[in-house]
């Protein structure tokens, strides 16, 4: 088990924001190491900087300072274009309010991130109704995201989020909009799909009740990691 | 492809708003299609009815006559016009070829005396119609053929002791069918001669000024007047106007081969009032086009806001999934595009509908500016009009989606993701 690469290397990272004149720290020094296969998740109180790490490991945002290696590549260097395409291909999002696309069906949505990668139309199709099979609704395929209850819609998010067979799925508060058990399923669903893929998964929230399906715990509080309290 | 697919989608959901804007640039484009066809219409009716009634599309004189023969007319007639007419009568495109010798003369009835400008001409040779009763309708249609006989008769080559009279001649004159007249000139060697004339018929042009003063009779009796066998021009009347160019490219090779002193102008060159009235309707049509250039802007753009607004974390999700930028940007101006195509294509169907039903029902005009005649509009429906109008929809759709596009293309993708 140490011997296990490391998918995701975060190194002293810092993230300010201003507000008016004065800086607000999101993260002031975070390390962490995550390793391939880990079902990793991030805990803490509300404004202790989880979304904000959550999007430096996934490009959308660029550190004060520090470093963020995904895959072996370092985010803070590149340009929006070639984040892009880190994204688009070695990274999954699942997001609190699912954000699934409303004119597109099931299908398409999980479909959507393929069409950036160079694959025949064919291929796209057989690859999402593998992915929304493998999340239990490919009889859902035809329908539209406001034919869908929350915890479907979800599901259909988390199958768009391993569609392209990512190194890493980040999962910002996937449970939040949720009721209780049916968060509790969709977190089962992804532990299972992270056993069964192998893929990377880190996910954030500060619901108590679905932290002990992690396999392993990272708080944070105000803006840096803390032992557990 | 896709992108454009989910343009097309997005720009449905909204079925309302989209609606409100595809009518705005449909309701555009009606009008260019309409007035185009309008104005088409009107300067097609204006054009025949100036060539057929008055300048034919080719008209030939001696060299010279055109600058200074207006001081001394008789010394630039074309004085064995037989032959060239010959010739020019035997090119294809040509439908007649009509002498005419113009002079300036006094009208008498006896009581009244007046100055007018007589046209001996070959009434065989003449577009010229009479107005029937079924013609009253649509008055138009006659003056589309040649000059209209309103009352009488038209001039005939058998009866050489004839006149027409321009409608407002007639009336200065208080001549009717019948009225005998004296027509007092001087002939080419430059004495006093006279005749005695009939008034054998009225008529009108589409120009008033020209039936305020012009009287016509056969070529013969006004050479006799005259004492001359010379013609001052030759009327060429052609099968289609669009064949006036080549026409008068064929006639000046023929008179460099042939050494003729001869010199041409063409419709265009004589009706100086029709080119302007042209010019101006361009001119009005432009500024028109430019108006609904504008609604559709302001209406797309309006739309494309809103739309930006509202789908922003939508837009920080497509980023987030790996979207570039420039495809934000292409997403939105293909949805504006979408909107600018639909409401062309539904403008273009408008239009169509619109003009060919006023094209068969016809709209009843007043008399054009310098005109008598009341007519009838028939808008024509013109294919590049309509190709204008669907590319103006879409290209003005593309560039006022340009900014809330590119505002979209510029969202922080992590301040996208945390709007509500
Ligand atoms: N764009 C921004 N401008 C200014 N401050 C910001 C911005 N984004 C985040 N912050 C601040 O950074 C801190 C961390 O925010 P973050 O959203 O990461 O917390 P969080 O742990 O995800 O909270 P929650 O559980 O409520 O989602 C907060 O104090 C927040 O106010
Ligand atoms: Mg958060």
């Amino acid at each position: 088990m140490t011997t296990r690469e490391s998918v995701l290397e975060i190194v002293q990272v810092t993230k300010q924001y201003r507000v008016g004149s004065s800086p607000v720290f999101a993260l002031r020094g975070v390390s962490l190491s995550v390793s391939r296969g880990e079902f990793l998740a991030i805990a803490g109180p509300s404004g202790s900087g989880k979304t904000t790490l959550l999007n430096l490991v996934g490009g959308i945002e660029q550190p004060s300072s520090g470093a963020v290696r995904l895959n072996g590549v370092e985010l803070q260097h590149l340009s929006g274009d070639v984040l892009a395409d880190v994204r688009a291909r070695h990274t999954g999002f699942v997001f609190q309010s699912f954000n699934l696309l409303p004119v597109l069906t099931a299908l398409e949505n999980v479909e959507f991130p393929l069409l950036t990668h160079r694959l025949s139309s064919e291929q796209r199709r057989r690859q999402a109704q593998e992915a929304l099979d493998r999340v239990g609704l490919l009889s859902h395929a035809a329908h539209k995201p406001m034919e869908l209850s929350g915890g479907q819609r979800q599901r259909v998010a988390i199958a768009r989020a391993i569609v392209t067979r990512p190194a890493i799925v980040l999962a910002d508060e996937p449970t939040a909009n949720l009721d209780q058990a049916t968060g509790a399923q969709i977190l089962q669903l992804m532990r299972n799909l992270n056993r069964a893929l192998g893929t990377t998964c880190v996910f954030s929230t500060h619901d108590h009740n679905i932290l002990r399906l992690a396999e392993r715990l990272v708080h944070l509080s105000d803006g840096v990691i803390v032992d557990a309290p | 492809m896709t992108t454009f697919r989910l343009a097309v989608r997005n720009c449905l959901r909204h079925r309302t708003r989209s609606c409100i804007t595809i009518c705005a640039i449909a309701f555009g484009c009606t009008a260019i299609i309409f007035v185009g066809g309008f104005f088409e219409d009107l300067l097609y009716k204006m054009r025949e009815s100036y060539i057929k009634g008055q300048t034919g599309h080719l008209q030939i004189y001696r060299q010279g006559f055109f600058e200074k023969g207006r001081a001394a007319p008789f010394d630039y007639l074309i004085e064995d016009p037989g032959q060239i007419t010959q010739l020019i009568r035997e090119l294809p495109d040509v439908a007649s070829v009509a002498r005419r010798l113009s002079f300036s003369a006094l009208l008498s009835t006896g009581d009244t005396t007046i100055s007018c400008l007589a046209q001996g001409i070959e009434p065989d040779q003449e577009p010229t119609v009479v107005l029937t009763e079924s013609d009253r309708g649509r008055r138009d249609r006659p003056l589309l053929d040649g000059s209209v006989i309103e009352a009488g008769a038209p001039l005939q080559a058998t009866a050489p002791f004839t006149a027409v009279l321009g409608r407002g001649l007639a009336g200065a004159i208080a001549a009717t069918p019948g009225t005998p007249l004296i027509l007092v000139s001087h002939t080419t060697g430059g004495a006093i001669n006279a005749l005695d004339l009939t008034v054998q018929g009225i008529f009108f042009t589409s120009s008033k000024v020209f039936d305020d003063h012009v009287l016509r009779l056969p070529l013969g009796t006004a050479q006799q007047l005259l004492q001359t066998s010379a013609v001052d021009s030759l009327v060429i009347v052609l099968h289609r106007t669009e064949t006036t160019p080549r026409v008068k490219e064929q006639l000046l090779r023929l008179f460099q081969d042939r050494g003729l002193p001869l010199e041409l102008k063409t419709w265009e060159d004589l009706s100086d009032f029709y080119v302007k009235t042209r010019d101006l309707f361009g001119r009005m049509f432009s500024v028109l086009k430019l108006v609904i250039a504008i609604i559709v802007v302001l209406s797309i753009y309006n739309t494309m806001n809103m739309a930006v607004l509202e789908r922003t974390t939508e837009i920080g999700t497509m980023m987030a999934l790996g979207v570039k930028r420039r495809g934000i940007l292409w997403l939105f101006l293909c949805e504006g595009a979408a909107l600018g195509a639909m409401g062309g294509l539904v403008g273009i169907g408008l239009g169509t509908a619109t003009t060919l039903g006023a094209h068969l029902i016809g709209i009843p005009m007043p008399p054009p500016p310098g005109a008598t005649m009341e007519w009838m509009s028939q808008p024509m429906i013109i294919p590049s009009v309509l190709i204008f109008a669907f590319c103006l929809s879409v290209v003005t759709a593309m560039l006022s989606s340009w900014h809330p596009a590119y505002r979209a293309s510029r969202l922080e993708i992590a301040e996208a993701l945390r709007h509500v």
